[in-house]
């Protein structure tokens, strides 16, 4: 017998040795010290610890569980034919819901989804909703998608197979085949799309997706791969295209072609930005409308309101001290944003940029790249109408993301800072909240301590209820703790160490223990 | 009953399993039955499968979430809710403890995306810390090793770690740990594989 390959011996460890192999390993010293390399390895990983739970602990859970059940009544599963029925007649209704009640659901709410489907042909998903958090499971076939604008703290995705589409108050299709994301095209708003390589990509009003395999359109700007943007203007090859500059297609509609293959390697998934704008102040007030009486911008809870300081924590920053006093039953907002690590790797939103617009507003000086070109122009030709336009608050707020990715820091924080002016037309108070909290992080990563510290009061005076209160007290307790302030660094990581999010209270112990370690 | 779950965890700990499988005052109802009851809105069922199989999930949560996991009582709990949920859909195609363990991974990843997330905002803000969980002198190499061990696993990319930990450390036979991943059975072999490898490939960088 031949010597089996790593990859044979490492399946046969797992499924049992036939008597072959186990013959094999006797005579062939090579992969007998392979196979015990694999023996011991297992073997020390089984003494890893893991949590056994003592008897109180294992009590209270149990009680907790069902309490927690009986909460939750169990819809008993009906048979499989009455299962299709049920479908069936989801479906029916669902039909309905297209043909008229879009109006009905405007007027409510409260409506237990935020998405109206259609689905164009034969088409197999699943639409839930637990909590906040809504999504849809397609397996096959083509679905457009109508968001509501998403109230804080709510999700809306699209699931399928290994890729995902996340979107804020938007519209749009996307097609689906034996669970692979084949495309998706934008008619307005954002959505992001994270196909199963984990380079999330931004997608604007027109815009439109589909794996760089896939067959057809492979777009004036496709790079070969590996590039990083389309040809520079002046540059041979074919003339780079906005899409704004586009001719409308056949379906009245502009495409922005953007090939996943267009982008670059170097975004991981856990720490490329999306970029979840709401729907453009044009048409989308919800957001604010929905917004609690004390969430309003500008307006910093009342000593009676649940976002007010405590009172042991006068003297300190006023949002340090809101931060812990949020009430547990306000919805968590999900992260729009993820940040993008202070190495900066490539951005994937610039680098898939098509083509260089020096003139456009807003655009990001002397960058090496074009910011956002997927996006239409405020006035953009075939896609101004009010649907689709983007204010330029959203334009400066992408283009600092555009920065922020690229490592741009300082440009970033302008441009943030332009999102976050009065005069931007920024109208949605996520969009403000958005930017105010990430000019504090690029301001911070710049190294601007200074103003980074205030920028953070800012946010969290401004945004005394905001879900991010955790993470900007303790970002704030750290550039505290550089600027030697341990006194305030230490309260802020206090009043952070009771965030309902683990992440942030980690970090605030972090925090506290590097400030006993400067004392 | 007990047979079926004797089946599959690699020998120690199959012997804690049988023990917590048995547990007194058990209604004698097998893991199955049991599983069709809580489908049928039992709450008594969910409590007894909740005590018949805790153990393996805080086991399996642990080792995949690290054991100093501050969700992970939150963790199990929406494991068994998600079990009472999943109850009607059983179909037997695997061990009651394997399915437990393959929505224990879902629950487990879905926690991961979100937190991750939330961690890559904070990361780029904090200092270095400078001796925070910092090795003591004291410890010995091999409870050095057990947790460089650990670290190597936690940074595992997260299918590869499902792999791992599933078929690795509970013992999950790659049918069923590949159906219960939605994934063929090579690909699971594959990522087991590569999870071994990058293991490996940490502790000869020592980046561990």
């Amino acid at each position: 017998m031949t010597c089996p390959s790593s990859i044979l011996l490492s399946q046969t460890f797992s499924s049992g040795a036939p008597g072959e192999l186990q013959a094999h390993l006797l005579s062939c010293p090579t992969c007998a010290a392979q196979w015990k390399s694999l023996e011991q390895a297992r073997a020390a990983a089984l003494e890893l610890p893991y949590v056994t739970p003592d008897p109180g602990r294992r009590e209270q859970l149990r009680k907790r569980l069902l309490a927690a059940a009986a909460r939750q009544p169990l819809s008993v599963g009906p048979s499989t034919r009455a299962r299709w029925l049920g479908l069936a007649g989801a479906a029916a209704a669902l039909l309905a819901v297209l043909m008229g009640a879009r109006r009905l659901t405007e007027r409510s709410p409260a409506s237990h989804f935020r998405a109206v489907l259609q689905s164009q042909g034969a088409s197999r998903f699943v639409h839930e909703r637990t909590g906040t958090d809504e999504w849809v499971r397609l397996s096959d076939g083509t679905l457009s998608v109508e968001v509501q604008p998403l109230q804080p703290g709510e999700r809306f995705r699209v699931l399928c197979g290994d890729s995902e589409v996340e979107v804020r108050g938007t519209a749009f299709t996307t097609r689906v085949e034996h669970d692979h994301l084949l495309s998706v095209d934008v008619q307005h708003g954002r959505v992001e799309v994270r196909p199963p390589d984990g380079r999330a990509l931004l997608l604007g009003a027109g815009g439109h997706w589909q794996p760089i395999e896939a067959p057809g359109r492979p777009g004036p700007d496709a790079p070969a791969a590996g590039a990083t943007a389309a040809p520079a203007a002046g540059s041979p090859g074919p003339p780079p295209v906005s899409a704004a500059a586009r001719p409308a297609a056949a379906a009245g509609r502009a495409e922005a072609t953007r090939p996943a293959g267009a982008l670059p390697a170097a975004a991981p998934a856990a720490t490329s930005p999306s970029v979840r704008l709401g729907r453009p102040s044009a048409t989308g007030p919800a957001v604010a409308e929905a917004l609690p009486v004390g969430a309003a911008a500008g307006r910093p809870a009342g000593p009676g309101q649940p976002g007010a300081p405590k009172p042991g924590l006068a003297g300190s920053p006023p949002a340090v001290a809101a931060a812990p006093a949020r009430p547990a039953a306000e919805p968590q907002r999900p992260h729009g944003l993820k940040p993008a690590t202070g190495a900066g790797p490539a951005a994937a939103l610039a680098a898939a940029s098509p083509a260089e617009e020096p003139g456009r507003p807003g655009a990001v000086p002397a960058s090496g790249r074009p910011a956002l070109d997927l996006l239409p122009s405020a006035s953009g030709g075939a896609l101004a109408d009010p649907k689709t336009a983007i204010s330029p608050a959203e334009r400066a707020f992408l283009d600092g993301w555009t920065a922020l990715r690229q490592g741009r820091h300082q440009i970033a924080a302008e441009c943030f800072t332009r999102a976050a002016e009065p005069s931007s037309g920024a109208t949605s108070v996520s969009l403000l909240e958005d930017a105010r909290f990430w000019r504090a992080v690029a301001l911070a990563r710049a190294g601007q301590q200074p103003l980074a510290i205030a920028a953070l009061r800012d946010f969290l005076r401004q945004h005394p209820r905001s879900a991010r209160g955790g993470e900007a007290t303790v970002i704030l307790g750290w550039q505290l703790l550089r600027e030697g302030q341990l006194d305030q660094a230490q309260r802020c990581f206090e009043a952070a160490a009771s965030d309902p999010h683990s992440a942030v209270r980690d970090n605030a112990r972090s925090g506290l223990t590097a400030v006993a370690a400067r004392r | 009953m007990t047979g079926k779950l004797l089946r599959f965890p690699p020998a120690g700990v199959a012997a804690k399993e049988s023990v917590a499988s048995e547990p007194p005052g058990g209604s004698g109802l097998s893991a199955e039955a049991l599983v069709v009851a809580c489908g049928a809105g039992d709450s008594a069922a969910l409590g007894e499968l909740f005590d018949r199989f805790h153990q393996t999930v805080y086991r399996f949560l642990s080792r995949y979430l690290g054991p100093r996991n501050p969700d992970l009582d939150d963790l199990v709990q929406a494991t068994f809710l998600e079990v009472r949920r999943a109850a009607p859909r059983f179909r037997k195609e695997s061990a009651v403890n394997s399915w437990i363990v393959g929505i224990a991974v879902n629950v487990a990843r879905h926690c991961l995306r979100s937190e991750t997330r939330r961690r890559a905002a904070l990361r780029s803000s904090e200092l270095q810390p400078t001796c925070a969980d910092g090795t003591p002198e004291s410890k010995t190499a091999h409870s050095e090793f057990l947790q460089r061990l650990q670290q190597s696993i936690l940074e595992l990319p997260e299918h590869l770690r499902a792999a791992f930990v599933m078929c690795e450390l509970e013992g999950v036979p790659g049918t069923e740990a590949a159906r219960l991943l939605s994934v063929r059975e090579g690909t699971l072999y594959r990522r087991l594989h590569d999870a071994r490898k990058l293991i490996r490939q940490a502790f000869e960088r020592g980046s561990v």
